[in-house]
């Protein structure tokens, strides 16, 4: 075995660990020494707090796990197994045992999260790359280990953290909103039976269906875009809630059914009574899951803002001939002892899963088109490279109704410039992008015509009726002459992106109206046009490929990723801006001495 | 303030570095693999084992003027009646078998020249009593012994010292292994000698002091070596010992053992001192005085120099912060502790790395680029 001393360790950790003198509350247990998984370095440290409480003794033990490319990687902070802290506690993964043979526990301390701030000091992030980032973790472990002592871990006004559950690999969405904690507060059912759409089988992905009362009155239904509405399997499960976040000493989540039943019981609900009622429609109807619901605030110390609805797989129960042998034949009781006999025992670990909030709000954090876009209708004339990567823009900015109008077939070629894939070669562009669609999000509803706009038939020109945006992208002056003929019932936006040759220029064309103002279309888009056209005087097209003795127009993804974007940001500032008379803006790529410049605005209404 | 992890790095800078353990790993190995293959040697054999600092993990760092000495004493059973020449000289046809133009004899042991920083010393003892003969063939178990490997990470042996742990273990029995005896060419006398007891005695005060004992003997001794180099004497084993006798158990660190370490010899030996005379140090397990060979001059020079360092370990525990501390520090053991820290550690306001800032304003990740 290699000499296990510091020496080895290279000299800008060895340097940087010297910090360690300057937080008088730290001092080295165990020095630098490399760690069996091999590329990270192990540091043990002890800190002595000027608090301590019922789970944090005064002096703790810590091991720090450092990666060997110090100062950059990352540093993990666990408890010593020996010495050190046994409980969960907010901003700690699970703090279970940890290996055998390793002298470190699991609950690593999340001090690199910027949640963790303390006295409403903004701390700055962990100094990656920076050779004295080390003396930032000490003193950062430090204040970690005074907060868990004094309760100020998770302190009242500070972003809500979950506890950690312990789950398997999967996933289960559902959704909440606010005005769910007053419906379920307003009931007086606490359990019942809930179903889920399967959305994938491996790895795992649920949607709920609906949370309904034992004897099938639906208490929530959760509505869902086209993915989850066309999913081919179902399975039901049960659902049971309480009015606490379940936690266990300082933060930790239950792990055994034990352990939930000595929670429930705190709460005023009776485990076993519950489940043995709520099992009772669902026996011998296959896998079965559940969900354990309980408010949750935004804030710690705050009101609940949500039912948050933690998923769990139900272990295998009883039903047929499957029964505790003793009792009467198949009857609720003895499916019931049985299980509570082998499956739902104080030690029996719960199988938790992961499960998320899709509501639009929560799958949209991390951005959103402004609400007067992502609560339109939308049509999108044309499915091709403008119409294509359009849509999915304004599905992923949040836009959950919309139609597709496409008479084309998708080809190979295609692909240079478009979102759809191998399988959708030689099917029709609209139903494939509108299948694309819907699989973006649970919440989607992506419909398709295959038809062309001027060949529409009466009910197929009544569904487009039913929007409040409609979008050509066609490129095609025959689209725009019908769209200004057809008369819609209500006044409506129009929107128009094209793209000149070459996707050099983009036209980005809005009215608001009872029909498209297709001249004034024409009058401002012509001289751009012409000016096209004399551009590229003698220029000769691709051609399709050999053999084909038809042109193509070129343009390239990133070229027209670019001009539809600022297109379509330009509409949606628009929109917000409520400007409703017609006006077009013409956005130019720029090229300066050979490298590209952006993006500008260059027509004269500028 | 007595900066731990500053001794560490400072240790790494005086200790034999890793190419030289192996290497002198590989010369005693390989002096013991010959031995053993030797068949006229092999009636007289009884056992071997090392001895000496780089046993007891008290060595520094090998140079070309400070060599790195490895000393193996072979046990045999030439009986103590025989002349002590014999002991020595029935080893040379061995040598000039094996180590040609590269030994040279001297007073107590031949010596073999490894490599210009690494040298052999074997050092061959008369027959010990029946007892101890058997105690010496059940412990060791041919060449194949392992000396322990000191793991400074966990600050204790990797794996027992076993040579250590059965004298000890003996002692606890009643019973005490004997002195060794040792040829002195020149005096032409055997000479007790108890390096076991060293080895064993070194063991259980390092334990006592946590592990530190082993770093504080070499801290002193690079003092010696590298910053009062006059006068001569005490240095080596003496000087080991006279920190053994000095050192107080139960260090919290390197830098509180040198301190009190130097304190004490100050207290212990201050009549001597006034008295211009030196103490009387007694060896482990035999009746030698280790000071024996120290002259009474250089004692009195060097208890000078110990209070002057004694002055400057003080200030540098008492400073109150960091950068002044590791300044001291450095002053009594030179350029091997390493650099105090630019500045001095403590971050104002608006410095943003290794501190708490005040937020000006929504917080900035740092970096600025996402995907």
């Amino acid at each position: 075995m290699p000499d296990p001393s510091p020496e080895s360790a290279p000299e800008v950790l060895r340097v940087a660990r010297r910090a360690i003198e300057y937080v008088p509350s730290l001092r080295l247990v165990q020095d630098l020494a490399p760690a069996r998984r091999g590329s990270v370095w192990t540091l043990c440290i002890e800190v002595t707090a000027l608090h301590s409480s019922e789970h944090v003794p005064s002096t703790t033990r810590w091991w720090m796990h450092i990666d060997a490319r110090y100062p950059w990687g990352t540093i993990e902070v666990y408890p010593a197994k020996d010495g050190g802290i046994t409980e969960t506690f907010p901003h700690q993964d699970l703090n279970t045992e940890g290996e055998k043979g390793e002298p470190w526990r699991t609950g690593d301390i999340c001090v690199r999260e910027p949640s963790f701030a303390i006295g409403r000091r903004g701390f700055d992030r962990d100094p990656l790359g920076r050779p004295e980032r080390l003396r930032w973790y000490f003193e950062r472990i430090a204040s970690w280990v005074e907060a868990a002592a004094t309760g100020g871990l998770a302190r009242t006004g500070d972003p809500f953290e979950l506890p950690q559950f312990k789950t398997a690999p999967g996933i289960v969405g559902f959704q909440s909103e606010e005005a769910d904690v007053a419906l379920f507060d307003a009931t007086p059912w606490r359990s019942g039976t809930a179903g889920f759409a399967v959305l994938r089988t491996e790895p795992l992905q649920l949607a709920l269906t609906g949370l309904l009362t034992t004897s099938g009155a639906v208490i929530r239904d959760c509505v869902w875009g086209e993915r989850v509405r066309q999913a081919k399997q179902h399975v039901a499960g049960i659902w049971l809630r309480t009015n606490s976040i379940p936690i266990l000493g300082p933060y930790r989540a239950p792990r055994t059914w034990g352990e939930l039943r000595r929670l429930l019981a705190g709460d005023g609900t009776d485990l076993d009574q519950t489940l043995k009622t709520a099992l009772r429609p669902l026996r011998g109807r296959g896998p079965l899951f559940g969900l354990l619901g309980f408010p949750i605030p935004k804030t710690f110390g705050g009101g609940g803002t949500q039912m948050h609805w933690q998923a769990f797989r139900l272990p295998k129960i009883a039903s047929g001939e499957v029964y505790m042998k003793g009792f009467r034949r198949k009857h609720q009781d003895s499916y019931w002892l049985r299980d509570r006999g082998t499956v739902f025992r104080d030690n029996d670990s719960i199988q938790w899963l992961r499960s998320e909030n899709w509501s639009a709000a929560e799958l949209g954090t991390r951005g959103q088109l402004p609400p007067s876009v992502v609560e339109a209708r939308f049509v999108v004339i044309g499915g091709g490279s403008v119409g294509a990567p359009l849509s999915e823009l304004l599905v992923r900015g949040g836009v959950r109704r919309i139609s597709i109008v496409d008479g084309d077939k998708y080809h190979a070629g295609n692909g240079v410039r478009h979102t759809l894939l191998l399988d959708d070669i030689e099917a029709f562009k609209a139903p494939s992008v509108a299948a694309r669609l819907n699989r973006i999000s649970p919440l989607v509803e992506a419909k398709s015509i295959t038809a062309f706009i001027p060949d529409l038939k009466r009910e197929e020109w009544d569904e487009i009726q039913q929007s409040d945006i409609i979008v050509d992208c066609t490129g095609e002056d025959d689209a725009i002459a019908a769209l200004g003929e057809a008369k819609c019932e209500v006044p409506r936006w129009f929107w128009s992106v094209s793209l000149s040759l070459g996707a050099k220029r983009v036209y980005v064309f809005s009215a608001r109206g009872e029909d498209f103002p297709s001249q004034a279309f024409f009058s401002r888009v012509g001289p751009w046009i012409e000016k096209d056209r004399l551009e590229h005087a003698g220029v000769v097209m691709p051609w399709e490929g050999t053999g084909c003795w038809h042109s193509v127009v070129p343009g390239r993804a990133e070229e027209i990723t670019v001009m539809v974007a600022a297109a379509l940001r330009y509409l949606c500032d628009t929109r917000a801006m409520n400007l409703s008379a017609p006006n077009l803006a013409v956005f130019e790529r720029q090229v300066k001495d050979g490298l590209f410049a952006g993006v500008a605005r260059v027509d004269d209404a500028w | 303030m007595d900066v731990p992890s500053y001794f560490e790095d400072f240790l790494k800078n005086i200790r034999p570095d890793a190419e030289q353990r192996l290497a002198m790993a590989a010369a005693h190995k390989d002096l013991r693999e010959r031995l053993q293959r030797d068949k006229k040697l092999a009636p007289f054999l009884i056992a071997n084992f090392i001895q000496g600092s780089y046993r007891r993990h008290t060595g520094l760092v090998g140079t070309k003027e400070n060599q790195c000495d490895v000393d193996l004493v072979v046990v045999t059973n030439v009986p103590s009646t025989s002349p002590p020449t014999l002991a020595l000289e029935m080893f040379r046809p061995f040598l000039e078998e094996n180590y040609k133009g590269r030994y040279e004899p001297q007073g107590r042991s031949w010596c073999i020249h490894w490599s210009d920083i690494i040298t052999l010393d074997l050092v061959p003892t008369s027959a010990p009593s029946e007892a101890n003969q058997n105690f010496f063939r059940s412990i060791v178990t041919g060449f194949t012994f392992e000396d322990p490997v000191f793991d400074r990470a966990m600050r204790k042996y990797a794996h027992k010292d076993l040579l250590a742990e059965a004298v000890l273990s003996e002692r606890k029995k009643g019973w005490q292994v004997e002195p060794l005896e040792i040829p002195d060419r020149e005096a032409k006398v055997w000479e007790k000698t108890h390096p076991l007891a060293q080895i064993a005695w070194t063991a259980d005060k390092n334990a006592a002091c946590d592990g530190h004992y082993i770093d504080v003997v070499r801290a002193i001794k690079w003092w010696r070596r590298a910053i009062e180099p006059e006068p001569k004497y005490p240095k080596g084993y003496p000087l080991e010992h006279l920190v053994g006798a000095c050192c107080p158990d139960r260090l919290g660190g390197i830098g509180e053992g040198v301190a009190l370490a130097f304190d004490a010899i100050i207290e212990r030996y201050a009549g001597e001192a006034a008295a211009k005379t030196k103490p009387k140090l007694t060896d482990h397990g035999v009746d030698h005085d280790v000071l024996g060979r120290v002259p009474v001059d250089h004692f009195l020079a060097f208890y000078e120099k110990v209070k002057t360092a004694a002055e400057l370990a003080r200030a540098a525990r008492a400073a109150d912060t960091v950068a002044r501390s590791v300044r001291l520090w450095r002053e009594l053991f030179g350029v091997a502790f390493p650099e105090p820290p630019k500045e001095d550690g403590r971050s104002d306001a608006k410095t943003v790395i290794g501190g708490f800032s005040e937020r000006q304003g929504p917080t900035v990740p740092s970096g600025g680029r996402f995907a």
